[in-house]
């Protein structure tokens, strides 16, 4: 008797009642909005986006930087002590031909040179400093025609030290002594010699071409 | 070109979980007729039991996260609603459960045969008090137990049975009234 009241009433369990049309839109109201993940590849954009002006910016720096002063540390020891004698003789020569400006550079070398000179001896160590480094910039002015390279050492301190053999109109080859850093290796004319430069091994010759000075191996 | 979306159960609760709003008018549209006509079982106006099913659903989305896929997932939803339906009782009406001999007395030996409609069914329950309605329902059609029903309504087992009987009772007269006239003409 129970079971079939029970029964009777069973069909009411599979019964359904359609909401109004307005049960939706009321419902959507009350629902947080969806949830938006950040989508990644906008991240991923962004980060190649700040690459790339990182790039561009570190670029534009390296161009701006393309002359620096190539720097030779008090310290730089060598054994050749003729070497740094006869450059030191060669320079005086150089001296007497150079125009005012370049005289003046040439003095202000001098003067550091012979500062070192003077702290070397001080500390009366035995050792001859080289002549001090002269800028980038500044070598197509005092070295316009440049005839011969050799290098004569090459340091663990990732220096470079070449004689430059040069000739100015109608006088006798001069021989420069200088030191440049292996790592001054920038994209101007200069730092491309110095890259080139930085390979050779010491005693090795290297020529350049009297108008690009674009230094070819011997 | 129309695109169809077909929702498996599956997708259509992952989809909800982010909050996609399509999912979400997908999942309303496909269990909100079933669990309506929960509702209407406990709450007679049918506006109300509309603001209880919303209320219900409001649930049902925030809650989705805690649905493991263990029972079935309209049983889950349903759970949910009667909850809802139940809570709206107690707010709205006071309920009340008889302790009356009387009424736990068997009824009518006959059973009734009857072909009668889901409306006219529904008609019937709705003229059940509510308390024995609210048991009936929950016992007879829900396939809750006498334990359930005593913890979701705060009653002793005792008094959900007894409620229960005479709410069967009371069915088996208004479900004879209701045929006699149509046994009358045969």
């Amino acid at each position: 008797m129970d079971m079939n009241i029970d029964k009777l009433f069973e069909p009411l369990r599979e019964h359904q009642i359609k909401p109004s049309e307005k049960a939706w839109e009321k419902l959507a109201k009350k629902l947080p909005a969806q949830r938006k993940k950040p989508k990644i590849w906008r991240w991923f954009g962004l980060a190649f986006l700040l690459l790339g002006v990182a790039g561009f910016m570190f670029e534009k720096q390296e161009k701006n930087t393309a002359f620096y002063m190539p720097t030779v540390s008090k310290n730089t020891v060598f054994e050749k002590k003729e070497i740094s004698k006869k450059s030191s003789f060669e320079e005086t020569n150089f001296e007497k031909t150079a125009n005012f400006a370049q005289k003046q550079d040439f003095e202000k070398n001098k003067r550091s040179e012979k500062l070192l000179l003077e702290e070397n001896k001080a500390e009366n160590k035995g050792i001859v400093s080289e002549k001090n480094s002269t800028a980038l910039n500044e070598l197509p002015r005092i070295y316009p025609k440049i005839l011969d390279v050799q290098t004569v050492e090459v340091l663990p301190e990732k220096n470079i030290v070449i004689e430059i053999i040069i000739k100015r109109g109608g006088e006798q080859p001069e021989n420069h002594l200088d030191t440049f850093q292996k790592t001054d290796t920038t994209k101007t004319q200069f730092g491309r010699i110095l890259k080139q430069l930085s390979h050779l091994k010491n005693g090795e010759k290297v020529n350049f071409d009297q108008f690009r000075r674009y230094p070819t191996k011997n | 070109m129309i695109k169809i979306f077909s929702y498996t159960e599956k997708d259509l609760i992952a989809d909800c979980r982010k909050g996609k709003a399509k999912a979400q008018k997908a999942l309303f549209e496909q269990y909100s007729p079933k669990m309506l006509a929960v509702c209407v079982r406990y709450i007679k106006d049918l506006a109300s039991a509309e603001d209880v099913l919303l209320l219900a659903f409001m649930k049902v989305f925030e809650n989705l996260d805690k649905f493991e896929a263990k029972g079935s997932f309209e049983g889950w939803i349903r759970k949910i609603v009667v909850n809802e339906a139940l809570g709206h009782l107690r707010k709205n009406t006071k309920i009340q459960f008889e302790e009356s001999q009387k009424a736990d007395i068997e009824a009518h030996a006959h059973s009734p045969t009857t072909d009668l409609e889901v409306q006219d069914l529904l008609q019937l329950l709705h003229q059940l008090p509510t308390g024995y309605r609210t048991v009936f329902s929950l016992y007879a059609i829900e396939g809750y137990s006498h334990q359930e029903i005593g913890e979701m309504l705060n009653i002793t087992e005792s008094t959900s049975k007894s409620q229960l009987n005479r709410a069967r009772n009371m069915l088996k007269n208004l479900v004879e009234k209701q045929t006699q006239p149509l046994t009358q003409w045969i």
